[in-house]
Order: structure tokens, then C-alpha cells, then sequence
């Protein structure tokens, strides 16, 4: 529904050029680039250019860019179907879509973004178009404006005007859940300066061929495992797997030579290494067993400094397994012996790790106020690191209890602190956390914008967690503008990356998205399929509260199915994969069946 | 009768022989052969083979002994012994040198370790490849907060040439980092903040510089820390007791020189004890044993008493001292070198004093000048004062006890180990250790009636 027009002073003298332009462009290309920020701004205009071009016997035809996004195949398919423009009738295109396009690979394997594709296209137009001698409204964001006089310099130079709108809309509140994100609160990076990649393997090699048994090579192997992990974790690795592979063998072997020379405290800083480092891959299940050996080291050693970390990092690798109770032991041991040691650096680490597992199990306000207090010695304490989490991890909080002006202060605040540490990892967290507060603001372009930054750092570092956090932010942006297709596709990209990792919670909450897009889609049944294996990991994960969103979402739903027929059309990635149901897809589409016979039945009864 | 020639003359001999008298240790190769004698060569021994024969090329050895007894200079000639061998690179540093006295604890410590072998392994040229070089001196810079960008693009400037002495700025970098560590407190606190949590990460890093350094000059590295054992007791305690892992956690070859009344205590010893396979003490020379020391007619060791004058002799020209007070002066050392050195150091200002008098006043008809019992007498009474000036009635208790009994009632009592580190008593070993008081407290004493 649209409101009635009443554009400011500014924009209704745009509006007026625009529609002169049209009017007075007949019989001549005229590519017009309208640049505007406000979608229901845009529609407003459009309606009314529209109707006022009818108005004047001049047909509106509308064109949306979709995945292949080539602006001359979409007008020259256009007026092959249409006779009317083949004989040369007055007509006016509007094109919009562009500003959904994305403008990063959602594959790291992909040579070019759609935005990408776009602007190439762009430039191939002319000759397609000389045969198009009508105004052409082509309706970008100020961003794709901006880039356009260079991406696309040939179809810029022969541009008919440039015509700009200011925003105006008022922000809605969306009404879809917005997945809350879970940022990472390991440790920082090292800030070693370690040697290069080269220059350390010769001074193995050189060591290794003197003296093999030189108990310094277990330094210089954990050394290279650094290396190794620091270029992964920055972008630099040439070889992304394989310097993965070799960070870890590294450090393996460290570990090893330490036991051996049993060397305990060397032995169990590397095990912490390790552990980190795939924590950072998001292998959690793994990062276990080194974290659990180097706790059992600092025990057996007595420093409870180095117990406090271990216990810690078990903590954080428990709570991204979702195993809550587990998780909150371990943290609540640490924070006590930072307490009991005056140790503020650790004291603030339990607490902010501690408020993100009562976060994710629904206690928001003990989360809110075990964040603030983090926040408060980490500022205290000067540690830039801590700062950045603790104010991402509270904005999320108060993004979920529906503060969001609030939310994206802290976001914004949390930005500013990793842009100035140089944190990548928490760069990207931070975009996420402010995608999705603009999300519930209803600023769906801008969010859109944000998970696309984030996605695009999460490929550089190989974070697979953020990576799935900003698919799913960017399916729950679609939807918002409601290209359903695609926010499934998204969803299910996400869902994919997130069952890899192990993150369940991630899981059910990309299916439990998914659902509610399905049913936009009209297509019910698969959104109640996808509920019940929402809600079926919930209830493992034992978070009731869930359970119950799930349930009564479920209601809602089989009331829907009982009033449309069943349509089961295909998917890409199809739960096949999943670990709880089988494999079959035609048992599938019997067990659907009978269950919404039985769900039918259960209605009426 | 003496000119006024003559007594400049004679005022150029003191003067000249001032320069030796400096109660410094004789760290250079020059300064050794000059003034040095073959002392307790013995130990020297010992300390080299320790070195030599440690399977583990990553041995801890604890040096002690009481201050002034000649440690330094014992510690210098090791220093040039491994050097002549040709297998080791030997960083050598005092404590004193680096880091303010008061701030010292074991980050810090071993934070200077990391500067003085990365100091030592430019100054010797040792070739260490650019882009390690790069990154460790980009560590230091960020962690003492000195910028290092010039320093990073002088390394890849002179990536293949090498600088005899050193590159220069190379070494102002260091030697500005050195002298943060030494002035700074903020650097020092954040340094013992930041690593105080990780400790093993900068082991790891010291253990980096070392093998660097090994690989590039196929030597083995070895550390040699002197001067802790003039830090204040407390500290020392704090950072031998608490902290005493760290210290040994590098794996390479480290001496540390520590009080000997840290020692004292008999848990910090232990502690010690458990984890290095010996503490190498140097013994202040012992004039008497102690069934003789109290006898009115005691004669002293014939042996120490010549290598004490060989010092002497080595310092002090004969015609400017009474041959006859020589030994007096010797004895009133209490065996301890340096306090040989600083009585006849005394000696020789008070002669100066009485020869500008003359000179000024142009006394032309006194006999000359020379170190004799009434210059003694007087240099010893100045510095029973100064002995005296800190004591109090119980100190002077826990000293006739010691006097009488040679050995403290309570050997870990702190006053004692205080009035031990500060040399008002001294250890000294037959069979078992005993104590005696030092010569100047005993005449302190005996003039106030106390003994």
C-alpha cells in the first residue's frame, strides 16, 4: 500500500524533471539513472510516473533484474513479446533490482559478484540498444551511482540525466525474527611479530640438518604453526586448506617434541595454540581435546593462570557445541579464579563468555547486565579487544529486547573499536551485528549492504561462522524485501555452512527462517517441515523457550495447510543431508502426506 | 726534605694509582691483564666445565657469594675463557645496567635478556636474516613503545652488506630501549602486565633469539646475569622464590648471580636447590679458620695473605705505602677484595688531602707522604662510623651472638640476612659454615665496649 505522494520541496522538483524527461524523450535512447535510497519512496514515484505516462498514451512497462542481470537481454526480451513496441508505440521502462544484486560471490570459488556482472553488462548495452529509442528509468542506490561512472564508463558517457532522490520514509519494525548473532570471545591474535614464511623454514631446515635432535626445533615448530594460523587467519594463506593442513601438523609437531623434552608449560601454551586455532576454523569438537590437555598440564603444573585460560577456552568451545550447562561450569570456574588472582584481563573474559551462553539460553537480562560489567573493565583495563566484544555482544541483547537505536549505537561504537585494532574477525562480526539491527529498523537495503561487507571479509579469513551469519542475514533481508526465492537459496546456504561447523543453534534458526519464507511462498507444508526440524533441535539443545516460538508457529501453520492445497516443488541441497531424517526422497513425500492427513484430523477434532 | 716538585710529583704517583683503586670489576681483556690475579681459578674451572659438559645445553647454574668478593671479575674472566674457545656466544649484562633497581621482577628480567642478546648479536655482526631480524625488532619496538619503522627499512637496506661494529642505528634502537627499561616505569609496568599472563609466550620468543643467533654463528648461546645480588632482599626473595620458574625455563645456558643471603633461606634454597644441579659459591678469602680466629696470637694463612698483597701490589706502587701496616690493612679486608680496595683507596685520598695541604701551604720540610698507621687508623675510624650509622641496640645482640657462637640464633631471621647482605658479617666454610663479623664491625664494637 502506498501513502499518499508528498515528496519534500527537493524531490518534487526531481520529480518533475523525471517526468519531463520522459515525456519529451519519445523516439530517442534515453537512459535515465534515478538514484534513491527509499524503496517506498521509489514506488511512490513510479506509481505516479506511471500513471501520469498512461495518462499521455505513453505504456509503462517494468523491468526487475534477476540473477542474470543484463539490462538490454531484459528490454530486448521485452519488446519481442510485446507488438506494440515492435511498431513503435510511446513507452516508458523502468528498471529496478539492481540494488539487489550482490555484490559478493556467495561461493569464495566465483570470479564475479552479480553486481559485478552488472556493470559489465552495462557496458555491452549501446550497441544493443540503438534500436531502443525510449527513456530508460534505470533506478540505482547512490552507491551503484557512484560506481557507475566507472565500472560503466561507455553506457556513463551517453547517460540522457542523473536524477537524484532523498530519502524520506519513516523506519517499520520488522516483524521476523532476527537471528541473533553469537560473537566469538576467544582470545585476540597474538601480536608476536613473527618472522616470514621462508626465513623461519630455513632456519629449520638449517637446524634440522646440524643438530635433528635440538630441543630448540620444538620452538621453531610451533613457531611455523603461528605463522601458518596467522595467515589463514588474516587472508594471506596462498593455499587456504593447506596452510590450514600445515598450521596444525606444526603444531603437532611442537607438542610432541615438548612432551618429550617435557617441557610442561611450553608444551601447554602450543596445546592452547592449537585448540585456538581450530576454534577459529570452527571445528569445535576438535578444539576440545588440546583445550582439555592443557588444563590437565596447568593443573598438574600448579599455575592457575594458565588453568584459568584452559578453562576458558573449554568454556567457549562447550557453549558453540550448544552444550549450555557444560559451558557454564567451565566459565563460572574461571571467573572465579580470576576473581580470587585480581586478574581483571580474565575476570572480564568469564563474564562476557559467561552472558553469552544465558543469552542463548533466554536469560537476557543476566546477560545484559554480565556484559555491562565486562564492559566496564575492559575499558578499565585498556583492553581494545574486550571493549569491541562486549559492546557487539550487549547491542545484540538490546537489538533482541527491541532497543534498536540502542543497538546500533553500541554496533557503531563496537565498529569503530575493531576498525581501530585492525581485528578483521571482529570487523565482520560487528557488520553482521549492525546488518541485522538495520534489519529490525526495517533498513533493508542498508542491511542488505552490511552482510554483504561482512561476507566478503568472512571469505578473505575463512570464517566459516560468519560467513553462514551473513547468508542468513542477507536471506532475512529478501525476504524483508520480499524476494522469497532467493532468501530461501540464502537460508539454505547458511544452513548448509552451519550443520558443517556443528553450530546447531545456527541451524534451527536458519530452519525456522526458512519456514516462514516457504509460507510466503505459499508452500506450507515445507515450511512446517522445516518448524518440526527446527524445533526438534531446539528441544536437544534444551531451549524450551524455542520450543514454544516452534510450536506455536506450527499451529499457525497447519491452520494455513488445512485452507490450501499441498505443493511439494523442488529445492537445491535438499535436506538429504541432513543428520535426522532419512534419505529417501519419495518416503519424504509419503510421510507428508500422512502427516497432514493427520494433522488435518487432529483439527477437525 | 721535599720540594714543592716533589710533592706534585708525589701527588701525581696517588693520583695515578686513584685509577687503580676503582671499585669497579675488571671486565676488559686489558683490565685484567693489568690488575688481575689468578684467584679462585678453581671455581672458574668449575664453572667452564659446567658449561662444557651439560648434556642439556640449556643448563641453569646460580652463582653466589658475598658482595665485593670478586664475582664480577671472576664472571668477566669465564666470559673470555668461553669466548676463546670458539663454541659459544656469550651475552654478558649486569641487572644494574638495565633496569631500574626497584622495578626489577623476572618479566623484566628476562625482557632484558631478550635486548641484550639481540644488542650483543648486532654488535658482533651475527647475520640474522632480514625478515626475522625485522619482526624482532618490530616486537621490542612495539612493546617498549619505540618506533621502529626506520629501523625495520635500515635491516632490508643492509639485508647484504654487514657493518663493522654494528649498524648504527640498530644500536641506538637498542640502546634507547635499554634506556626505557631502565627509566621508564610506564614501559616497565606494561611489559610486566602484558607478559606476566603469558609468560611462556616470551620464553618462546627468547628461545627464538637464541636460536637465530646459534644458527647463524654455529655457536652455543650462553647468558651470564650479573649483579642481582645487589638488589634490594625483598626483591630478590620475590623473584627467586615466586617466580623462579621463568627463569629457568629457557632453553639455553644462563648463569644468575644471586645473594648470598638468599640462600639463607632455607625454602628459597630448596627451591632452588630442586631445580638447578648446583650453586657455584665464591668464597671471600679466609685469613683464619675458625679455631685460630680468636686467638690473640693467631697467624693468617700465609697463601691468602700473598694474594691479597699481590692485589695490592698490582694497584699501589710499594714506596707509597709503610711495608709494615701492609698486612694490617690486608686483614682489615675481612677477605673480602673489594673492601681491601676501598681501605686502601681511602688511604690514598687522605694522603692526596695532606699533600695539596702541603703544596698549598708550601710545606716544604715534612717527611713524604706515604700510606701509614696513622692514615690507616684514620681511614678504618671513618669507616667504623659509617658501619655504626644504621645500627640499633638489638642489631648489636644479634652480632655479639654471632661473634661469640659463629653462627646466628635464627638463620632466617631478616635482620640478619640484611646485616649478611650488607656485609657487616661474613660466611665463610671449613667442614661447615661459619659466621664471623666483618674486622671493621669488630673494632666498632670493641670501642664501644660491646666485646
Amino acid at each position: 500500500m502506498t501513502s499518499p505522494f508528498s515528496p519534500s520541496r527537493t524531490n518534487e522538483e526531481t520529480y518533475e524533471e523525471l517526468i519531463s524527461l520522459i515525456e519529451n524523450s519519445q523516439g530517442r535512447l534515453a537512459p535515465i539513472i534515478v538514484a534513491c535510497d527509499d524503496w517506498a519512496l521509489r514506488q511512490r514515484v513510479i506509481d505516479r510516473y506511471e500513471a501520469e505516462a498512461q495518462q499521455a498514451n505513453i505504456l509503462p512497462y517494468r523491468v526487475v533484474l534477476g540473477r542474470e542481470p543484463s539490462v538490454r537481454a531484459a528490454l530486448a526480451k521485452l519488446k519481442d513479446e510485446n507488438d506494440y513496441l515492435q511498431q513503435g508505440g510511446e513507452a516508458v521502462f523502468t528498471v529496478t533490482g539492481a540494488e539487489t544484486l550482490l555484490r559478493v560471490t556467495l561461493e569464495a570459488e566465483d570470479e564475479q559478484s552479480e553486481l559485478d556482472k552488472f556493470f559489465g553488462y552495462l557496458q555491452w548495452t549501446r550497441e544493443g540498444l540503438r534500436e531502443f529509442r525510449y527513456p530508460i528509468v534505470l533506478w540505482v542506490t547512490y552507491r551503484i551511482l557512484k560506481e557507475i561512472s566507472r565500472r560503466a564508463p561507455d553506457f556513463w558517457s551517453w547517460r540522457k540525466a542523473v536524477l537524484r532522490f532523498e530519502t524520506e520514509t519513516e523506519s517499520i519494525i520488522s516483524t521476523l525474527p532476527a537471528t541473533p548473532l553469537q560473537p566469538n570471545p576467544i582470545e585476540p591474535l597474538s601480536d608476536n611479530f613473527l618472522p616470514p614464511l621462508e626465513e623461519l623454514q630455513a632456519e629449520i631446515q638449517q637446524l634440522e640438518s646440524t643438530s635433528a635432535d635440538s630441543p630448540n626445533l620444538a620452538t621453531l615448530y610451533d613457531q611455523l604453526g603461528q605463522v601458518y594460523a596467522n595467515r589463514v587467519r588474516t587472508g594471506k594463506a596462498k593455499n587456504l586448506e593447506q596452510e590450514r593442513q600445515a598450521a596444525i601438523a606444526a603444531f603437532k609437531v611442537a607438542i610432541y617434541r615438548y612432551h618429550q623434552l617435557d617441557q610442561k608449560p611450553a608444551q601447554s601454551a602450543v596445546l592452547t595454540r592449537l585448540g585456538n586455532f581450530l576454534f577459529s576454523l570452527s571445528r569445535f569438537q576438535e578444539a576440545i581435546a588440546p583445550h582439555q590437555k592443557s588444563l590437565e598440564i596447568e593443573r598438574e603444573i600448579s599455575n592457575q593462570q594458565g588453568e584459568s585460560v584452559a578453562l576458558g577456552n573449554l568454556g567457549n568451545a562447550y557453549y558453540w557445541l550448544g552444550q549450555y550447562q557444560q559451558a557454564i561450569e567451565f566459565h563460572q570456574q574461571n571467573l572465579k579464579i580470576a576473581r580470587k588472582f585480581g586478574d581483571r584481563k580474565g575476570e572480564s573474559y568469564a563474564l562476557g563468555n559467561l552472558a553469552l551462553v544465558y543469552y542463548s539460553l533466554g536469560q537476557y537480562q543476566q546477560a545484559i547486565e554480565l556484559h555491562q560489567q565486562n564492559l566496564e573493565i575492559a575499558r578499565e583495563i585498556e583492553d581494545q579487544y574486550s571493549e569491541a566484544s562486549a559492546l557487539g555482544n550487549l547491542a545484540f541483547a538490546y537489538n533482541f529486547l527491541g532497543q534498536y537505536q540502542q543497538a546500533i549505537n553500541l554496533f557503531q561504537q563496537q565498529l569503530k573499536v575493531v576498525c581501530r585494532i585492525g581485528d578483521r574477525f571482529g570487523e565482520a562480526n560487528a557488520l553482521n551485528g549492525l546488518g541485522n539491527a538495520y534489519h529490525s529498523l526495517g533498513l533493508h537495503q542498508q542491511a542488505l549492504d552490511l552482510h554483504q561487507q561482512a561476507l566478503k571479509i568472512a571469505h578473505e579469513i575463512g570464517n566459516r561462522q560468519i560467513e553462514s551469519h551473513a547468508l542468513n542475514g542477507l536471506g532475512s533481508a529478501y525476504y524483508s524485501l520480499g524476494q522469497y526465492k532467493q532468501a530461501i537459496d540464502l537460508y539454505q546456504l547458511s544452513l548448509k555452512i552451519k550443520r558443517e561447523i556443528g553450530d546447531w543453534r545456527g541451524s534451527a534458526n536458519s530452519l525456522f527462517n526458512q519456514a516462514h519464507t516457504f509460507a510466503k511462498l505459499g508452500q506450507s507444508l515445507w515450511g512446517l517441515q522445516k518448524l518440526q526440524e527446527a524445533k526438534q533441535l531446539y528441544a536437544a539443545l534444551g531451549l524450551n523457550h524455542e520450543v514454544e516460538k516452534c510450536n506455536a508457529a506450527i499451529y499457525k501453520f497447519n491452520q494455513i495447510i488445512a485452507a490450501e492445497p499441498p505443493t511439494f516443488p523442488k529445492l537445491r541441497d535438499e535436506p538429504h543431508k541432513s543428520r535426522l531424517f532419512p534419505k529417501q526422497a519419495s518416503s519424504w513425500v509419503y510421510f507428508l502426506i500422512g502427516l497432514a492427513i493427520a494433522l488435518l484430523i487432529a483439527w477437525l477434532l | 726534605m721535599s720540594s714543592l716538585e716533589e710533592l706534585q710529583q708525589q701527588l701525581e704517583q696517588f693520583r695515578a694509582a686513584s685509577q687503580n683503586l676503582q671499585l669497579e670489576p675488571l671486565l676488559t681483556r686489558a683490565a685484567l691483564q693489568r690488575l688481575g690475579v689468578e684467584y679462585q681459578t678453581e671455581l672458574i674451572d668449575d664453572l667452564e666445565q659446567a658449561i662444557d659438559d651439560s648434556i642439556g645445553l640449556d643448563e641453569k647454574l646460580i652463582f653466589t657469594g658475598h658482595t665485593g668478593c670478586g664475582k664480577s671479575t671472576l664472571l668477566a674472566e669465564l666470559r673470555f675463557r668461553l669466548i676463546e674457545t670458539g663454541r659459544y656466544f656469550v651475552v654478558m649484562f649486569s641487572i644494574a645496567d638495565t633496569i631500574e633497581r626497584s622495578a626489577v621482577d623476572h618479566v623484566n628480567i628476562l625482557f632484558s635478556m631478550a635486548v641484550q642478546m639481540l644488542e650483543a648479536a648486532e654488535q658482533q655482526q651475527v647475520k640474522l636474516q632480514p625478515g626475522i631480524q625485522k619482526a624482532l625488532y618490530q616486537w621490542l619496538g612495539k612493546h617498549t613503545k619505540t618506533e621502529s619503522q626506520a629501523v625495520e627499512a635500515e635491516i632490508e637496506a643492509n639485508a647484504e652488506a654487514t657493518v663493522k661494529g654494528g649498524i648504527p642505528l640498530l644500536l641506538e634502537f637498542l640502546a634507547a630501549i635499554k634506556s626505557k627499561l631502565k627509566i621508564n616505569s610506564v614501559v616497565r609496568d606494561e611489559i610486566s602486565v602484558e607478559f606476566a599472563r603469558k609468560i611462556s609466550d616470551l620464553i618462546a620468543q627468547i628461545n627464538a633469539i637464541q636460536i637465530y643467533i646459534s644458527n647463524a654463528t654455529g655457536q652455543q648461546v650462553v647468558v651470564i646475569i650479573d649483579d642481582l645480588d645487589k638488589l634490594d632482599l625483598s626483591i630478590t626473595e620475590s623473584i627467586f622464590s615466586k617466580n623462579i620458574q621463568p627463569l629457568l625455563d629457557p632453553g639455553f645456558r644462563i648463569v644468575y648471580t644471586i645473594p648470598i643471603a638468599t640462600l639463607r633461606e632455607v625454602s628459597l634454597r630448596r627451591g632452588i636447590e630442586q631445580r638447578v644441579k648446583q650453586i657455584y659459591t665464591m668464597r671471600v678469602a679466609k685469613f683464619f679458620s675458625k679455631a685460630t680466629v680468636r686467638s690473640p696470637d693467631r697467624v693468617p694463612d700465609a697463601a691468602c695473605v700473598e694474594l691479597f698483597a699481590e692485589v695490592l701490589d698490582k694497584r699501589l706502587p710499594p714506596e707509597l705505602i709503610d711495608p709494615t701496616i701492609k698486612q694490617q690493612m690486608l686483614l682489615k679486608s675481612g677477605g673480602v677484595l673489594r673492601e681491601l680496595i676501598r681501605i686502601v683507596d681511602r688511604c690514598c685520598d687522605k694522603c692526596k688531602t695532606d699533600l695539596r695541604g702541603r703544596i698549598r701551604r708550601s710545606q716544604f720540610d715534612k717527611p713524604p707522604v706515604a700510606i701509614n698507621q696513622q692514615v690507616l687508623d684514620q681511614v678504618m675510624t671513618d669507616l667504623q662510623i659509617e658501619y655504626a650509622e644504621p645500627l640499633g641496640r638489638n642489631d648489636y645482640k644479634l652480632l655479639k651472638f654471632i661473634y661469640d657462637e659463629f653462627e646466628p640464633e635464627d638463620a632466617e631471621n631478616q635482620r640478619f640476612l640484611d646485616l649478611l647482605h650488607g656485609l657487616y658479617m661474613l660466611e665463610y666454610r671449613n667442614a661447615a659454615q661459619w659466621y664471623d663479623l666483618s674486622p671493621i664491625v669488630i673494632d666498632l664494637m670493641r670501642q664501644r665496649g660491646d666485646l
